[in-house]
């Protein structure tokens, strides 16, 4: 399973990845929209877990352009506001929404749950 | 207080208030997470070391070290929410544009789309003697409507000018050194702050100038009856 974490928190989303690797599930890490196009155009990601709110492409606009790349990738928004403003856009309905602080142990079930829906 | 004061504070400082409160607690949750996935991290190296992996002191170094600056950075964090309660403690006072400056820096710099601002500090401080809060909320408006209309990795220079031409006013300048797309800039809420602090926008090659006047006599007059709130602590 190919995973990329993106967030603009460098220290948050290294963290994150050491402690996904040491659950034997490895993760490419990116500080920006901009970055994970650029890996995304590379690499084959299966999930991209993305921070909401970032300078630059924010979340939504980061989910659009991967899907446009990889039309099969599956997608986890983290977000450290309160509140999740969908602006009333229904494209946002079905996403997933985390929230910061993340438990790790629910991260991975939901990584595992969006990857294979059918086992649940 | 007139009405129109009145509802210009409530209004304004309403959605002001919810704003800096959302980016501040957006910070917030941003240095909570990164000390609760270190702690998660250390929690983790603990189980290893029970089954017999030896722990490295560097990494533990390196933990400790990343746990204590995220503290700082919210105390820091804090300790500027703290300087913007104040912000409210008086309608009008003789407030220090350099303090006001300083604030509207850090605080607009927790906003997702803001840009690195360099605010030139090497002049001498001057008061204005204005109402903190909208002052506060206006240097913070133009701030991040200067951030929208810059591109990724465009930075900002905030230059107080004291004793300029005009001896009445000090003047800020923001600029960027290239052409802004400032068409919709001030918006009908902000342009409403300025006309209460008789404050004025013009718009230059490189950015913008806002000249805020020393006293404000309508200001002083209109907030002159308001019974004086209870300071925060």
């Amino acid at each position: 399973m190919k995973i990329i974490l993106v967030d603009d928190e460098k220290k948050f989303v290294n963290m994150l990845a050491k402690r996904l690797s040491l659950r034997k599930l490895n993760a490419d890490v990116a500080y920006s929209g901009e970055e994970a196009v650029e890996k995304a155009a590379r690499i084959p990601y299966d999930l991209a877990v993305l921070d909401l709110k970032m300078p630059g492409i924010s979340g939504f606009a980061l989910k659009r352009k991967l899907l446009e790349m990889l039309p099969e990738i599956k997608l986890i928004f983290v977000t450290g506001h309160g509140a999740i403003d969908k602006n009333g856009n229904h494209d946002h309905s079905d996403d997933i929404f985390l929230a910061k602080p993340l438990n790790i142990d629910t991260l991975i079930k939901t990584i595992h749950q969006t990857i294979h829906p059918d086992k649940q | 207080m007139n009405q129109h004061t009145i509802d210009l504070v409530n209004k304004q400082g309403l959605q002001f208030f919810g704003s800096v409160n959302a980016s501040i607690s957006h910070e917030l949750k941003n240095i909570f997470a990164i000390i609760s996935e270190t702690a998660g991290f250390l929690n983790d190296l603990t189980q290893l070391s029970k089954q017999g992996k030896q722990l490295e002191l560097s990494v533990l170094e390196n933990c400790c070290n990343s746990i204590s600056e995220e503290i700082e950075r919210g105390f820091d964090t804090i300790r500027r929410m703290n300087q913007f309660a104040h912000s409210v403690d008086d309608p009008v006072r003789e407030t220090s544009i350099l303090d006001t400056l300083t604030l509207a820096v850090k605080l607009t710099g927790f906003l997702s789309f803001a840009k690195k601002t360099h605010l030139n500090e090497t002049s001498v401080d001057t008061t204005v003697f204005t109402s903190p809060f909208l002052l506060q909320a206006l240097t913070y408006k133009t701030l991040g409507a200067l951030y929208k209309t810059l591109n990724a990795g465009d930075e900002l220079t905030l230059i107080p000018t004291f004793g300029g031409p005009d001896p009445s006013g000090v003047t800020l300048v923001f600029s960027h050194g290239q052409p802004a797309d400032l068409t919709d800039f001030p918006d009908p809420l902000t342009a409403e702050v300025a006309d209460a602090l008789k404050a004025v926008f013009k718009k230059t090659k490189t950015g913008l100038e806002l000249f805020i006047p020393r006293t404000n006599d309508y200001l002083a007059a209109a907030l002159a009856d308001r019974q004086p709130v209870q300071k925060s602590i």
